[in-house]
């Protein structure tokens, strides 16, 4: 039997989408913001 | 071969992933046919994804330079090398670094990496430091969270979770971020009279594994700072815990007395007595606190970098939800703890920040609070950060949340950590075939040395040597003796000397003679029209900078004892500097090199 999933609350997907934004925001940043981030590219 | 070996990489990596997204639940591979999660496998399979990288680049893995390579791994392996690690003596002098430095000036060889380094060498040592200490982090964080957070069943996805988020922070093995937990708990145990030996134990090693700097003083305040919060809350005295504090600073100052020693030896002046607190860091309010605020969203990269920001926007909404709906009592707790963790973090931050305001006031009456800088306490940030994320992460869970949120959120966290972790990160550019930085054996560059100290053709001790665009610590490894280097004290006398071989170059840019003058752990040459970066000192085979106008007091250097200038970039007019070029070494096609190297010889 196909469980039931109660739709999320406001705070659970405003939480949710903000870590998603965070972690891609990482990817992209730590990869390549050493191109535009002269800082960044002692350790990145 | 490292291009074909780099293409299969990608072809596996992708192929991996496609197979992943086919089976379209990933989380599947880590649960049961009943369901259940299968944490062991989760574990091992975040573990093996995060050790993979380093091992799998062989000799040429990256390890992280800055302050690493360039310091304090390459002192520890200079030591073993040299046979000084367990040298005690105080007359006993490294001749390699900085024209010849006290052995007490480097750190202490009662460490569990210098064992390491003995037993399998400095690239195999380093990575099993690493693994151990990756280990370590994640039992204890683990540990801690289970005995004293989030002891409830239910909650031990987030305690596995949050420990494995701990142990991917990039921080540095030799300064002991990792012991942290292991720390906490068994003073928290003594807090509670709980404690057995163990516990005392762990207090009696914590130093062999971490930095006094670092760790020791940090940890002795904040434990100090707390035992005495408790205190004066309570009105109660508890002995025992200001009793394994004690223990804990005999144990740093026994495993470290050399530094003691130095400090207390009246014909050693270091060079620390010319540091400036106020001019060796922003002097501006508005800077502090930015610096502050800067600290409390990303931590701060000695400490090891985390993407903090989302970890306080979820204990916000954790400790405002607690508030509307109080609940249960363990709840309360919760939100307590929380709430102290987060005024911890602040409090660190903005000390951190804000020091040269209280440190430079008082310099005239205490000018060891500018020597030794005490707002090192941010080395306990990322602990905070991940105690308050597993906190609020199960307020959040107790109010309702589903599983499956905090499943997604979790998972966001640990990207976060693979991607702020910079080894991990430049290990799999490695794999990926697109390396910007050098690996171990390309820094190094073993070979390409031996064939310039062939070309010289006279023994290592009998001349002295300075670096431009390249680490001095690559020389230093290759047996050559060294007038500059990094070491974070040394005699002042040396320092003044060495001025006086840069004094025209760094006179062109204020920023240069303000690192120099007012800090200069960092003693090099320096250059004004490369400026002041780390990256100057990386400079690659491929590079086609040159230097159009290098100032150089050849005479000051030759009074040294100085001899030839190993460089990585061209100097357009050497002449002018008093040096000659003598010859240029390529690396040749079988030799595993980052570098070009110029040779100059002072005339």
């Amino acid at each position: 039997m196909k469980r039931y999933k109660r739709p999320w609350c406001r705070r659970e997907r405003g939480l949710v989408y903000l870590f998603a934004l965070f972690a891609l925001l990482s990817i992209l940043v730590f990869t390549w913001g050493r191109y535009f981030f002269p800082l960044l590219g002692s350790f990145y | 071969m490292v291009q074909r070996s780099a293409r299969s990489f990608r072809r596996a990596l992708i192929k991996a992933i496609v197979h992943l997204m086919a089976a379209f639940r990933p989380a599947a591979l880590f649960r049961s046919s009943s369901g259940r999660l299968r944490p062991f496998a989760a574990v091992l399979a975040v573990f093996f994804f995060h050790l993979a990288p380093l091992l799998y680049n062989g000799s040429n893995a990256y390890v992280r330079i800055h302050d690493n390579l360039e310091g304090e791994w390459a002192w520890l392996v200079l030591l073993v090398k040299s046979g000084r690690a367990l040298d005690f003596s105080s007359t006993s002098v490294i001749p390699q670094i900085l024209g010849g430095q006290p052995r007490m000036t480097l750190p202490s060889g009662l460490s569990v990496n210098v064992l390491f380094i003995w037993l399998f060498g400095g690239l195999n040592g380093y990575k099993v430091s690493y693994a151990l200490s990756r280990l370590l982090a994640f039992v204890g964080m683990y540990r801690l969270l289970r005995v004293y957070f989030l002891p409830e069943e239910k909650e031990a996805f987030i305690r596995l979770c949050a420990a494995l988020c701990f142990s991917l922070v990039p921080f540095y093995v030799q300064f002991g971020v990792a012991l942290q937990p292991f720390l906490l708990h068994s003073w928290l145990n003594l807090m509670r009279g709980k404690a057995n030996w163990a516990d005392y134990v762990c207090l009696l090693l914590v130093p062999f594994y971490s930095s006094i700097v670092w760790m020791g003083t940090s940890a002795v305040i904040l434990l100090g700072g707390l035992w005495l919060g408790w205190t004066l809350w309570k009105c109660r005295l508890r002995l025992q815990p200001l009793m394994g504090i004690g223990l804990l600073s005999l144990s740093y100052l026994l495993v470290n007395l050399s530094l003691l020693q130095l400090y207390l030896n009246p014909d050693f002046t270091s060079h620390r007595k010319h540091y400036d607190a106020l001019a060796m860091m922003d002097i501006h309010f508005s800077a502090g606190l930015a610096e502050a605020l800067f600290s409390c969203v990303v931590s701060q990269y000695h400490a090891g970098t985390v993407v903090a920001l989302p970890l306080l926007v979820l204990a916000a909404v954790a400790l405002r939800s607690q508030q509307q709906e109080p609940g249960r009592s363990i709840l309360k707790y919760r939100f307590w703890q929380t709430a102290l963790c987060l005024v911890l973090i602040a409090l660190i931050s903005l000390l951190y920040g804000l020091y040269p305001y209280i440190a430079a006031p008082l310099d005239e009456f205490i000018p060891l609070l500018s020597q030794l800088r005490f707002n090192r306490m941010i080395i306990a940030l990322p602990l905070l950060f991940f105690l308050v994320f597993a906190l609020s992460l199960s307020i959040l869970h107790h109010k309702g949340f589903s599983s499956r949120a905090i499943s997604i959120v979790l998972a966001c966290q640990l990207v976060m950590g693979f991607f702020s972790n910079d080894e991990w990160l430049h290990n799999m550019r490695r794999l990926w075939g697109a390396p910007v930085k050098p690996g171990y054996a390309e820094f190094w560059a073993e070979e390409l040395f031996k064939r310039i100290n062939r070309y010289i053709g006279q023994p290592q001790h009998s001349y002295r040597i300075a670096n431009l665009g390249i680490h001095p610590a690559v020389a230093q490894h290759n047996g050559f003796y060294t007038l500059d280097g990094l070491l974070p004290v040394y005699r002042l006398e040396h320092k003044v000397r060495f001025r006086s071989i840069i004094a025209d170059e760094i006179a062109k840019d204020p920023r240069l003679s303000a690192y120099f003058d007012e800090w200069g752990n960092r003693c090099y040459l320096f250059s004004a029209e490369l400026g002041l970066s780390d990256q100057n000192n990386l400079i690659d085979k491929n590079s086609r900078l040159a230097l159009n106008d290098f100032r150089f007091n050849a005479e000051a250097f030759k009074q040294m004892g100085g001899r030839y200038v190993f460089s990585a970039l061209l100097l357009q007019h050497p002449e002018r500097a008093g040096l000659r070029l003598l010859k240029v070494f390529e690396p040749k096609a079988n030799e595993t090199s980052w570098w070009k190297i110029y040779l100059y010889e002072a005339v």
